[in-house]
């Protein structure tokens, strides 16, 4: 066993051990909050899981100033375009077995009703504010700079001291020092703060008492605490829960910053006061009409999508591929899919960005490595960039020029942090920086760096064993269909976002590589699958894939619509003829999906051609003052699970997420829950994301990127605010004050036997809460010329919402 | 079977999810346990029908057992504790009499 070391506490060890899971409890309210440097989306209810949709948006709207649905304005305007008409609603009603007559005025009069606003202020305040206590706002604003200081991942010259105890340790050491208590304990603060348990749990426990808070009333309690500051009570559940050992980050958990906020309650609220919490803010009570509105816009949104898929054997794909293509299931690959396959003979695929290798990977020049997997998955192993054969000297050369920029650029951030120094600093270099500093304001330019050529190997020492490479390059194969028919060429194609000066940017990279570009997990990937030694195990397992067959790396660029052949010194000289028609056409597809893009991006320049539009689009990238360098998953709303038949030169527009599968291949079920577990979770969480930093921007969106101010490596404050901003900024689903992502739950086609969805429903828990709990909806189409939707434990045939009302009319008359 | 030497303590045992693990490692220090084993990709039939082992893309919502042996005075209050938890989760908990060759490994 793994010893752990026992902390000595005064304390009943029950009653530390249920203060624990009280606190768990409390938080659950919220979920973790990934830092900056590796944004990941996540279902920010993902906590209240079990309690459905409609039942976690009502317990999170008790406690966070949010409605949780698209408000009535939205609505209105959609219904008036169309967007949502009455044979939706009509659906939703006999749905829900609801008598028609009588909602459907309520449900129109619901539009024109006033705007319901979440409670002004910020979250959790609202009690004490109405009492005119105001003191959770001093207090939160203390912790909240005092957690800035604690948890700023080394971004300040001038740290806080030892911190590896833990928040509550670090601010017992120096609160005698706190301007609020010092201010309000006069000469008392000293001797209060020593008085003060050393142990964070034990001082939690001493604070409950001092305030007069019951074990009933605890989990009411905390959560109500918890809610005042979700910005980091969310970064430390991500810290003590998925952050792993290796986190470099001060430890942060919930129950420390808990027990400092209570310590400070303790030591200057008065109990009494206390008591007489009202109890936390009511969910509106019109939320029944904004969720069957929300429905209603789902479905017409579900019909539309649904009609689009064929019905009968439609145009084919090729059938001898010049290369086939495996783009990662991001919905932004959907275009480039398409466009791809109009140019010439490909064939695409779709399959999770990390391609089915789960290892950390550390660059040449890194310190540490990154995971690039998905965060549902743990890295199986490390594996380092090397320099490729003859590029030894190169490679040092790189790397000393390298250390030489790291050193330049070290000291110009201390010159700039030492105190009175940036006055002096921009005296002496400013003028020598205003050319550089004018260039790239006025004449954005992106240029990656070149390094020398280098080599990803999961085989080298501390990656994979071959029996692993062989295990997850066959699972990889089998989840995404391409077991036989191997083109020559084979392309692996991670993506990845341009953009800099933005703390945002890792969200525009591939979520199942943990928020990072994807290029190095497709580098990976290619040189496992290109391996004699990994290619004679999967042949005896039954994989066998051709020896002319050849396994290259690409990365999708996102923001400008390129496509970069990567590890290029590894292609054989015998595919150069192949290789130049493919880059060629993937150049024309960009085009091509850049053009179809540009439509909805709002300051593109209009009547460009091509060739200004990629110029714009680099630019774009570049430019250090851009605020929506590209749309990212906006728009997102499905996700497809199938054979590429299924939605082969059907415009879906970019907003589907799309996994290969091949049903045949797949007699047990295993490799379609496979899917349904791991890669629709990761699309769920982004399609939560979405909606709620759409429809709640106030508690689950990081507001507007023109005043954000990064706190180290790990969030934002919107301006001087105290509090860390979860989820994407406002910028990422709205232009000019309209909402451009289109606030839906994610709705799931899976081309495969209803037995075999019902025996994966009934064995994974996760999915039968998703699907359930209306989370998202799963369609089923076991063949072309059938579609059932699952709802309340049963399949029901899809039937169109202009089917429903027109039976509906048939029968009043 | 042979116990003489040996020392009687409590085994704690806890099937739940991926997820709840970090909670449980917590709760099993902060009650008094100096260590504990888990291991993942537990698989069987339960109260929910049946859990699989091994999730293709998904370690976290996969069943995990962890377990910890403590000594018996010390175990009343994290079975306790883990009841209450258990209250309004996803679970089973075993406990049970072990004897261990090595007790001060476990104190």
């Amino acid at each position: 066993m793994q010893g752990i070391g026992l902390s000595a506490s005064t304390v009943a060890a029950a009653a530390r051990a249920r203060l624990l899971i009280d606190v768990e409890s409390a938080a659950r309210l919220l979920a973790p909050m990934w830092p900056l440097h590796s944004f990941v989306a996540v279902n920010p209810l993902m906590g209240l899981l079990e309690l459905g949709f409609e039942g976690a948006v009502r317990e999170a709207s008790r406690w966070l100033p949010m409605q949780g649905y698209p408000s009535p304005q939205f609505m209105e305007e959609e219904y008036h375009r169309g967007r949502v008409t009455d044979a939706d609603l009509l659906a939703v009603l006999v749905d829900r077995r609801l008598d028609v007559n009588q909602t459907l005025p309520l449900l129109h009069a619901w539009l024109s009703g006033p705007e319901a606003i979440p409670a002004s202020g910020k979250a959790g305040e609202q009690v004490d504010l109405a009492r005119d206590v105001g003191w959770s706002y001093a207090i939160d604003a203390q912790l909240a700079a005092f957690c800035c200081a604690f948890a700023d991942e080394g971004a300040s010259t001038w740290g806080l001291g030892e911190r590896s105890g833990g928040l509550y340790r670090c601010w017992r050491a120096v609160a005698a020092y706190d301007p609020l208590l010092r201010r309000q304990l006069r000469h008392r603060v000293a001797h209060a703060i020593a008085a003060l348990p050393a142990d964070p749990e034990e001082a939690l426990l001493n604070a409950l008492v001092r305030l007069d808070i019951s074990e009933v009333h605890r989990v009411a309690q905390l959560r109500r605490r918890v809610a005042r500051l979700p910005g980091w009570v969310s970064y430390a559940q991500w810290r003590q829960e998925w952050s792993g050992p290796d986190c470099a980050s001060p430890p942060l958990r919930v129950v420390d910053l808990l027990a400092v906020q209570m310590s400070y309650e303790a030591l200057l609220l008065d109990p009494e006061a206390m008591k007489a919490n009202a109890p936390p803010i009511s969910a509106g009570s019109d939320s029944v009409c904004a969720a069957i509105w929300l429905e209603a816009y789902e479905r017409h949104y579900q019909d539309d999508l649904l009609a689009k898929l064929p019905v009968r054997q439609g145009p084919e794909e090729a059938k001898s591929p010049q290369a086939q293509i495996v783009f990662c299931i991001d919905a932004r690959s959907e275009r480039l899919r398409r466009h791809l396959e109009a140019t010439g003979p490909y064939t695409t695929f779709g399959f999770a960005g990390f391609f089915g290798f789960p290892v950390a990977v550390a660059g040449m020049a890194d310190r540490y490595a990154t995971a690039r997997c998905p965060v549902l998955m743990s890295p199986r192993g490390v594996v380092r960039e090397r320099p490729a054969a003859g590029q030894e000297r190169a490679a040092a050369f790189y790397l000393r020029k390298r250390a030489r920029a790291a050193a330049v650029h070290n000291a110009w951030r201390a010159g700039k942090t030492v105190p009175g120094s940036p006055f002096v600093l921009a005296e002496a270099l400013g003028w020598w920086l205003l050319p550089s500093a004018s260039i790239r304001t006025f004449w954005p330019r992106g240029a990656r760096r070149r390094g020398p050529a280098t080599v990803l190997d999961s085989g080298d020492a501390g990656g994979l064993s071959l029996h692993e490479r062989i295990l997850f390059a066959e699972n990889a194969l089998l989840s995404m269909g391409l077991v036989r028919g191997f083109a020559r060429l084979v392309v692996l194609c991670g993506h990845t976002g341009r953009t800099i000066a933005n703390p945002h940017a890792s969200a525009l990279d591939c979520g199942a590589c943990a928020g990072a570009p994807g290029g190095p997990s497709a580098r990976v990937a290619a040189r496992a699958l290109n391996c004699p030694a990994v290619r004679t195990g999967l042949a005896e397992r039954g994989v066998y894939i051709p020896p002319e067959s050849w396994f290259l790396a690409a990365e999708h660029d996102t923001t400008t619509d390129t496509i970069t052949i990567l590890d290029r010194h590894l292609i054989p000289d015998g595919y150069a003829p192949e290789l130049r028609r493919l880059e060629s056409d993937l150049a024309e597809a960009g085009r091509r999906c850049a053009a179809e893009r540009a439509g909805a991006l709002p300051d593109i320049p209009r009547r460009t051609n091509s060739r200004q539009l990629a110029a714009h689009l680099a630019k774009r990238a570049a430019d250090w003052a851009q605020i929506r360098p590209e749309w990212g998953l906006a728009r997102n709303a499905a996700f497809v699970v199938g054979p590429r038949s299924l939605t082969f030169g059907i415009n879906l527009e970019g907003r589907v997420f799309m996994h290969s599968y091949e049903p045949v291949l797949d007699a047990d079920g295993t490799i379609l829950e496979g899917i349904l577990t791991g890669p629709l979770v990761v699309a769920q969480w982004i399609n939560a994301q979405y909606y709620f930093s759409s429809v709640a921007p106030e508690v689950f969106g990081a507001g507007d990127k023109t005043l954000h101010n990064p706190v180290g490596g790990i969030g934002v404050l919107s301006g001087e605010g105290r509090d860390l901003k979860i989820g994407l900024p406002w910028q990422s689903v709205a232009a000019s004050g309209e909402l451009y992502h289109e606030p839906m739950r994610l709705v799931v086609v899976v081309q495969a036997p209803l037995e075999r969805l019902d025996a994966i429903m009934e064995r994974d828990s996760v999915l039968r809460q998703l699907v359930g709990g209306r989370w998202l909806y799963l369609v089923a189409r076991p063949s072309r010329m059938q579609a059932y939707v699952w709802r309340e434990g049963t399949w029901h045939s899809w039937q169109p919402a202009t089917s429903t009302s027109g039976r509906m009319r048939a029968g009043q008359e | 079977m042979q116990l003489e030497g040996l020392s009687r303590m409590t085994r704690v045992e806890v099937v739940t999810t991926g997820q709840n693990v970090a909670l449980l490692q917590g709760v099993f220090k902060s009650a008094g346990a100096v260590g504990y084993t888990a291991m993942s990709s537990v698989w069987g039939l339960g109260h929910h029908g049946v859990h699989p082992g091994r999730l293709a893309f998904n370690e976290r919502d996969t069943q995990v057992l962890i377990f910890t042996v403590l000594a018996e005075e010390a175990a009343p209050d994290l079975v306790s504790a883990v009841r209450h938890w258990l209250s309004d989760r996803p679970g089973v908990m075993f406990v049970s009499e072990v004897y261990v060759s090595r007790p001060e490994y476990f104190r």
